[in-house]
């Protein structure tokens, strides 16, 4: 059974990537994509996903702030921050605040599945 | 990644976040913080998409842009000049999105990028993508001046020099650190590390079972080069990683659960099995269940402790009662490294702490009388433990002043528990064992330590309720000595298994079993008013325990009851196997003769009775029948 992923990012160009890097290892499948935090909460509640992707800087609320919500929904959640460089201080909010991981952009699939699969193996 | 597939997508939204900025940033139009931050978000967009398909001018260009509506949202009132930077920087994306269109990569306009970057202050600025930047993740500890006290051993942790965001990944296996040592430290801070950008940092934390688990966790996490525990301790034992492992002891209580699971599991699957397809997977059926019960016996082997706790308990509880009855004691121990299974071990304290106390308070005498019968005037307490094999023998005595066989005799006759005439024909051991029974007490005041009575009953179910036996000797004036007898150190037991109807599953203790006399052979005769069961010559009492008739099918199991075998009737016998006795809790735990319950390799559960109980019962009702 593959683990479930919710990809939380406004653009789809960059969640197309991220699906097809999760889909292709055979490990995950996506079960949601929301572009904005507020959706993303929502489909959090919704789908139960295993593990999110979330992009710190989206319209409405922004990926910080989803985290945090969504960790207050469910404290053992899985949320890996998606960072673009330049960005320390929001990722080290986010993890302080309880987000597992993050990868920064651009995004290679080895990259992206090292730190899905060590998120996935620890807890 | 092929990056041409996902050009597609890169045009369709990279060309709408460039009409999002051409629009918003038209010389007319209006700025609002909305709008600002919709420009920052789609500058940022870009830069991302471009980097992600490799097209560096493009996104260098886009994050020189981000830096400036970063700039605007975080609250900077936008200048002209800026304003028009940011249309420049618009139109030159538009070009380089046509580059990308026409030849399929943005190279060409690698100076007219450089040179609107230059005239920006190049791109290592940091956007100011949020209106307060980040403090500290957490309050930073002041710095140690001395070793702090988790400060014993140190986790030191680098990471990949590559890593982009060294802070932040020094975060993430910081609060890996603090999963198992929440107050631990690290150092440097996580500020001077957001400043520095060094890429190691070290974790204060102390000795415990779980660090070189976590040390392995931290080598598992993304972008960590190299971890090293520096300690005393870890730098004597570098050979191996992980040589021991302590785990709770409900891990293996759960593993036991399982693989009776496991069991039952494949009992299931074989039956469902054609007869002829079971028949040619004999080998692999058999070969996996004896593995499976291998494995549970190793489980059960590793559940072995020692004894030290329950003797740190028992020293305790001496010293306690030397002071509060000031006779000086001395308790010594034989045998210490023996090895008990836990469940044993936790059932064992009671009826030992019970013996302990007995022996300080009534066995004990004073200091003047040990005086004046020339003993030492300390008084002497052994516990000896013994394992021979399957069979733990706990021997706790006293030098104290001994039971009074006389007067406990009498007492019995007084009392109506055996009448007189019977009194007389009792062996000096029997009569040492009615002291046993409950309520039986040859001291009658109430002391604070004991209680009212001795309570050697409570003693003896708890040791019976263990599947053990309690005897004991005793000399008048040289002291007592109980024998706690199990017959194993492991709370595994042989049990045979039998039925009185379809319903319920019974089990004995195969050690308390002689022999079965299948009732097609043997005759139940009338002796004397009373049923017994015909053995040429002999005939064996018959426990009346039955819930249902048996039939001539029946099968009478000889019970070995020391001096005399019983026979107890059932209508089934099925198999012996070695189980775990569980005790049960309340209030089948108050039914004297049920140990407990456990559960066989059918996945069946059994109800394991004692056999001796279940004949002492009879014994006592018939003695209290005689004696009135």
């Amino acid at each position: 059974m593959p683990y479930k992923v919710l990809i939380v990012d406004d653009a789809m160009f960059m969640r197309a990537m991220i699906r097809d890097i999760l889909v292709n290892s055979g490990r995950y499948e996506v079960v949601g994509e929301a572009a904005n935090g507020e959706d993303a909460i929502q489909q959090y509640s919704a789908l139960s996903p295993h593990l999110v992707t979330m992009d710190i800087v989206m319209p409405q609320m922004d990926g910080i702030e989803a985290c945090k919500e969504i960790i207050k929904l469910d404290p053992k959640a899985r949320v890996v921050m998606c960072s673009a460089l330049g960005q320390e201080a929001l990722v080290i909010e986010s993890i302080a605040a309880g987000a597992k991981d993050f990868m920064v952009k651009p995004f290679s699939a080895e990259k992206v599945l090292k730190v899905i699969d060590a998120v996935m193996a620890s807890s | 990644m092929d990056p041409n597939k996902y050009i597609e997508l890169y045009f369709s939204e990279g060309l709408e976040h460039l009409s999002t900025l051409t629009k918003g940033l038209a010389p007319d139009g209006g700025l609002t913080k909305e709008s600002v931050s919709e420009l920052f978000r789609s500058a940022h967009s870009l830069k991302g998409m471009a980097a992600a398909m490799g097209f560096d001018s493009t996104s260098r260009l886009a994050h020189g842009l981000e830096n400036i509506l970063g700039a605007w949202r975080g609250g900077a009132v936008p200048s002209g000049e800026e304003r028009e930077m940011a249309l420049r920087a618009t139109d030159l994306l538009h070009q380089l999105f046509e580059r990308v269109q026409s030849s399929g990569n943005d190279s060409g306009l690698e100076e007219e990028v450089s040179a609107w970057l230059s005239s920006n202050g190049g791109t290592e600025g940091i956007p100011a993508t949020r209106e307060t930047p980040f403090q500290a993740a957490e309050p930073e500890p002041p710095a140690p001046a001395s070793p702090s006290k988790q400060g014993a051993v140190r986790i030191k942790v680098s990471i990949d020099p590559e890593s982009q965001l060294p802070a932040a990944r020094l975060l993430v296996v910081f609060q890996k650190v603090k999963s198992v040592f929440p107050d631990c430290d690290i150092s440097p801070s996580l500020a001077e590390i957001q400043k520095s950008g060094v890429k190691s940092a070290e974790f204060g934390v102390s000795e415990h079972p779980e660090l070189k688990n976590l040390a392995r966790q931290i080598q598992s996490l993304p972008e960590v080069a190299h971890v090293e525990i520096t300690s005393e301790e870890a730098a004597e034992s570098k050979g191996s990683l992980v040589s021991t492992l302590r785990l709770p002891a409900s891990t293996l209580d759960d593993m036991l659960v399982r693989i009776s699971h496991m069991l039952y599991h494949m009992t299931n699957l074989e039956q469902a099995l054609p007869e002829a397809e079971r028949r040619r997977q004999k080998f692999w059926l058999e070969s996996h269940r004896s593995q499976l019960h291998q494995l549970y016996n190793e489980i059960l082997e590793a559940r072995l402790v020692s004894f030290d706790s329950l003797i740190e308990r028992l020293e305790r509880a001496v010293r306690d009662l030397s002071s509060r009855t000031g006779k000086p004691l001395r308790f010594r121990v034989e045998g210490k490294g023996e090895k008990v299974d836990k469940l044993l071990l936790e059932k064992l304290l009671d009826p030992l702490m019970h013996l302990v106390r007995n022996g300080a308070d009534h066995g004990i005498e004073s200091p003047a009388e040990r005086k004046s019968t020339g003993k030492p005037s300390e008084g002497a307490l052994l516990l000896t433990i013994k394992r021979e094999g399957e069979k733990l023998t706990i021997i706790f005595e006293d030098d104290g002043k001994g039971l009074d066989v006389d007067s406990i005799r009498e007492s019995a006759v007084k009392r109506g528990i055996i009448s007189q005439d019977r009194s007389e024909n009792l062996s000096k051991r029997q009569i040492l064992e009615l002291i046993t029974l409950p309520s039986f007490s040859t001291k009658t005041e109430v002391t604070q330590i004991s209680g009212r009575g001795v309570g050697l009953d409570v003693v003896r179910s708890a040791v019976e309720s263990l599947g053990g036996t309690l005897e004991l000797e005793s000399e008048k004036g040289k002291g007592s000595k109980f024998f706690l007898i199990f017959p194993s150190a492991v709370t595994l037991t042989e049990v045979l298994v039998f039925s009185w109807g379809p319903e319920f599953n019974f089990a004995i203790p195969a050690s308390q079993v002689t022999k079965l006399y299948p009732l097609s052979q043997y005759q139940i005769a009338w002796v004397e008013g009373t049923k017994k069961l015909r053995i040429d010559d002999t005939f064996l009492e018959i426990l009346d325990f039955r819930l249902s008739p048996v039939g001539k099918s029946g099968i009478a199991v000889g019970l070995d009851l020391g001096s005399r075998e019983t026979v107890l009737l059932v209508s089934e016998v099925k198999q012996t196997e070695k189980v775990v006795i569980l005790p049960w809790g309340p209030p089948l735990e108050r039914i004297p003769h049920l140990i407990g319950g456990a559960l066989l390799s059918t996945g069946e559960i059994v109800y394991i009775l004692d056999g001796v109980t279940l004949a002492r019962e009879e014994t006592e009702a018939i003695n209290v029948f005689q004696a009135k």
